[in-house]
């Protein structure tokens, strides 16, 4: 310990977690306040890096609970909106899972609720060598497992990578982790990766989200093919019963190394339709309600009965796909002319107040969000003249969609008839939500659309315009493949300064705007119901809340 | 009796394989990867091959047949593809649920139900058009109001204006009142669907009986209306009802599939709707299996009432 830090203060500058990420540097590791043991104590404390580095947020502290008189008995009942379909962070489960998987999990670094940026965890800091292929976690000393499986060491850190790319296992997630060379523990408390090429933004990949999620060779062993239902984790709840189709309980682990949370109990009752999920929550059957949607009707009629709503903004944005395989699509002045024949504003205004037009692939909060794009606004002139020059008076192309509840929405409608007065005919392609996922991932569609859940700015761009990501292995379903745009992306995850970076990212954003293969539609909100004595409850930008800091106020 | 039981049972087994297979290549046939819906959406195809594979959704059909068939020969229903869990156990953790608001309802529905026949019956039978047309018209109206729709319009005033009763959480099997309380919408919502078939086939059965000259000759003993009308008329009538009660239980099936759901109850119905979202094969091979035999057993019993009901009948 002593060692690493001297070797640390000698050689590299500190930095946040975040500056780490973002900043690359300059900034090669990080330190947060693992020294200050009253920091790590209180769920809302802030860390700080020191050095003058910028403080990062580990969680939003919006009530202190010293400030507070809390109800006597801390235990809360909240709306699952989907049953998860299992919790081995490694074989599968999807996003409905994360509220929970992230609180019985933990991981080497966790994200910011507000930024997404990663912030410490179990690891307390980090050391990035010059050329960001290896990457050095100093961990924490106090983890324990859930349901007494030891105290966590570096050895837990190796077994949980490996298992991920052991090819027996089938992860589905090993993908994510193709650039590791080698995951090695140096000692109890110090882990090496080495990557087989240069990425600046491999601190996310190690985050609390399936692949980064550490898990117990014992207990996995221990449970076999029944793990996935008897997930055992070091995050600061555990869980301790689970009725399928019913409910879900998780107890505060008090083993856990920021100290046990407030909460005592977490009850999640299954209530997958939203109107009996409305009708639960304003019952007073759940205190908080996960993912209650964005009807305005039914925000307004939660907001009226006195409910918070909890919620993130922007943290994802939806993108429209053009086919060029299709042969109108494939020209890029008909796409443009899709794009101005549209009134997204209005529309989304009109129909999902709570969304706003998007103008880029990446999403407003992200740091590598670049303003300098094309903008496509109504322009219903311009999309004549686009048409014009492309020689076409009219033409016709196939919009896949889904019915959600049972109806096209009304924005897909509202488009379909703004477009069909300048000569585009948005023939609807309505198909069910599993058929709609799998021929996108397929590539079988003309036009449709996608909305992808990250924090890594990288992974959004290479995911939907590297030509190593074409359907059906990848998100590039557009089929884009640019030589300027892939060499710009390749030299952007390679490089350290954060301006710099900052820079090829923004050219990739004009270029992808201008040749628009993906329209960036909208950037929605993710909406939650509360009680206002349910304090803390923070949706962060994957739709996920962190229980620990939450606690629940005397009320009557 | 028991020969024909033992013959009946004896034409159950060509008729589970019947349904067996169909259903199985009904699933498939289903546009849609299991591993798709497994993944979500943000699997890529490199994730989504891999996932098929620990699935075994990618080996050819006949292949996935017959390992489907020789399973079920064994009793054993396979694992879902979702949760991993056995497909018996999830059934039978839900059939509970399902069994009791499925009789429930089909109690209720009957409680409901033949008197409103059986009085449009008398009110025909006396002349009085009007009451009987607003019994059978008001019967029918109730019958075209979907489940789904009503199930919200009692959420709404019963659960939310008046507070009455819950719409989640699980079922407190030891705590009486609440399941009364937590059951009590569904099973109403289930119970109405009912009202006009069986009502419309009580009201025909009994006007026929009460122009019988039996009912004609109590009335001239100076026998009481009701008791003409219940103890004579509708008793005679018994038979028509059993069959339709019978035939209930198909809808019934249907009813619980989607009210479960709207009402977060963890019955089968429930479980059948995730696993047809999800295209859970093993677990929607395993349900509706469960339903048929549960409909061929029914029909059983139905044969088997009727000679209890009439003794005239007999079992061949």
């Amino acid at each position: 310990m002593t060692n690493f830090r001297r070797m640390q203060r000698r050689t590299i500058l500190k930095g946040a977690g975040a500056a780490a990420v973002a900043g690359g540097l300059g900034a090669l590791s990080v330190s947060c306040g693992s020294d200050d043991d009253d920091a790590a104590a209180d769920p809302t404390a802030t860390t700080d890096a020191g050095d003058g580095a910028v403080p990062t947020t580990a969680v939003s502290p919006t009530v202190d609970p010293n400030a507070i008189q809390l109800a006597d008995e801390q235990k809360l009942l909240v709306r699952q909106y989907n049953e998860p379909v299992g919790l081995d962070p490694h074989t599968l489960f999807r996003i409905e899972a994360e509220n929970i998987a992230t609180n019985v999990y933990a991981a080497l670094t966790a994200y910011d609720p507000l930024t997404g940026n990663p912030i410490p965890d179990l690891a307390t800091e980090w050391e990035i060598s010059p050329d960001a292929t290896e990457y050095t976690f100093k961990l924490v000393d106090n983890a324990t497992w859930h349901q007494d499986f030891g105290p966590f060491t570096a050895a837990d850190v190796v077994y949980s990578f490996n298992r991920v790319l052991d090819s027996a296992l089938g992860s589905v997630y090993a993908p994510e982790l193709n650039n590791m060379q080698s995951v090695e523990a140096l000692d109890d408390y110090t882990v090496k990766f080495v990557l087989k090429s240069p990425d600046v933004n491999f601190l996310y990949q190690v985050g609390n989200y399936h692949q980064g999620q550490i898990v117990k060779k014992e207990a996995v062993e221990k449970y076999g093919a029944d793990y996935a239902r008897n997930p055992v984790g070091l995050g600061p709840f555990e869980m301790t019963e689970w009725q399928a189709n019913s409910y879900m309980v998780l107890k505060r682990h008090e083993g856990y190394h920021k100290g046990p949370a407030t909460l005592e109990e977490i009850r999640f009752n299954l209530i997958q339709e939203v109107n009996a999920a409305e009708a639960a929550i304003i019952n007073g059957e759940v205190d908080v309600a996960m993912s209650i949607g964005t009807v305005p009707e039914r925000i307004k009629r939660l907001t009226e009965a006195g409910l918070d709503l909890p919620q993130v903004s922007g943290a994802s944005n939806s993108v429209w796909m053009f086919n060029p395989e299709f042969g109108q699509l494939s020209d890029p002045r008909l796409r443009k002319a899709i794009a101005y024949g549209m009134d997204i504003k209005s529309s989304l205004e009109q129909f999902n107040p709570s969304a706003r037009q998007a103008f880029s692939i990446l999403p407003q909060y992200m740091e590598m969000y670049s303003d300098a794009v094309t903008k496509y606004t109504y322009d219903p002139q311009k999309a004549k003249a686009l048409m014009a020059e492309a020689g076409i008076e009219s033409f016709s192309y196939k919009q896949m969609t889904t019915a959600a509840q049972g109806s096209v929405s009304d924005d897909i409608l509202y488009q379909q008839a703004l477009l069909k007065d300048i000569g585009i005919n948005m023939e609807l392609d309505i198909v069910e939500n599993t058929v709609y996922n799998s021929r996108r991932t397929a590539g079988d569609f003309e036009v449709s659309n996608r909305l992808y859940p990250a924090v890594n700015p990288d992974t959004l761009l290479f995911g939907y315009l590297h030509p190593d990501n074409l359907p059906p292995k990848g998100f590039n379903s557009a089929r884009y493949n640019n030589p300027e745009v892939v060499s710009t992306l390749e030299a952007a995850r390679g490089e350290l300064d954060l301006e710099k970076r900052k820079e090829l990212y923004a050219k990739v954003q004009q270029i992808v705007s201008d040749e628009l293969p993906y329209l960036p539609y909208s950037s929605g909100a993710t909406i939650w119901a509360a009680y206002p004595y349910v304090k803390n409850v923070v949706v962060d930008k994957l739709s996920a809340v962190n229980w620990y800091p939450v606690v629940i106020e005397a009320h009557s | 009796m028991t020969a024909y039981l033992i013959k009946r049972g004896g034409a159950v087994v060509p008729t589970v394989l019947g349904i067996v297979t169909v259903v199985f290549l009904m699933v498939r046939l289903i546009p849609g990867d299991p591993a798709a819906a497994v993944g979500g959406e943000t699997l890529s195809g490199e994730a989504l091959e891999l996932l098929r594979e620990r699935l075994g959704t990618n080996g050819p059909l006949l292949e996935q047949y017959w390992n489907y068939v020789s399973s079920v020969a064994q009793f054993d229903l396979g694992r879902s593809l979702h949760t991993g869990l056995p497909v018996t156990t999830m059934v039978m953790d839900a059939l509970p649920v399902t069994v009791v608001v499925g009789l429930s309802s089909l109690v209720l529905g009957m409680i409901i139900s033949v008197p409103i026949g059986a009085f449009a019956a008398y009110a025909r039978s006396r002349g009085n058009v009007g009451a009987d047309s607003a019994l059978t018209t008001g019967a029918m109206i109730i019958d075209t109001i979907p489940g789904f729709w009503l199930a919200l319009i009692f959420i709404l005033f019963f659960s939310i204006q008046l507070g009455w009763f819950p719409v989640s959480g699980p079922i407190d099997w030891g705590d009486p009142v609440h399941v009364v309380k937590r059951l009590a919408l569904p099973v109403s919502i289930l119970s109405i669907g009912q009202v006009a078939s069986v009502a419309r086939i009580t009201r025909t059965a009994v006007l026929e009986s009460l122009n019988d000259d039996y009912v004609r000759t109590a009335r001239a003993l100076g026998t009481p209306e009701l008791q003409v009308l219940f103890r004579h008329a509708l008793r005679n009538s018994a038979l028509p009802l059993v069959t339709i009660t019978g035939l209930s239980v198909g809808r019934l099936i249907g009813g619980t599939v989607i009210t479960e759901s709207i009402f977060s109850l963890p019955g089968m119905g429930t479980v059948l709707i995730k696993a047809i979202a999800g295209r859970d094969y093993p677990v929607i091979q395993g349900v509706i299996l469960l339903f048929a035999l549960m409909f061929v057993i029914v029909n059983v019993l139905t044969d088997v009432v009727y000679t209890r009901v009439d003794p005239r009948v007999r079992l061949s």
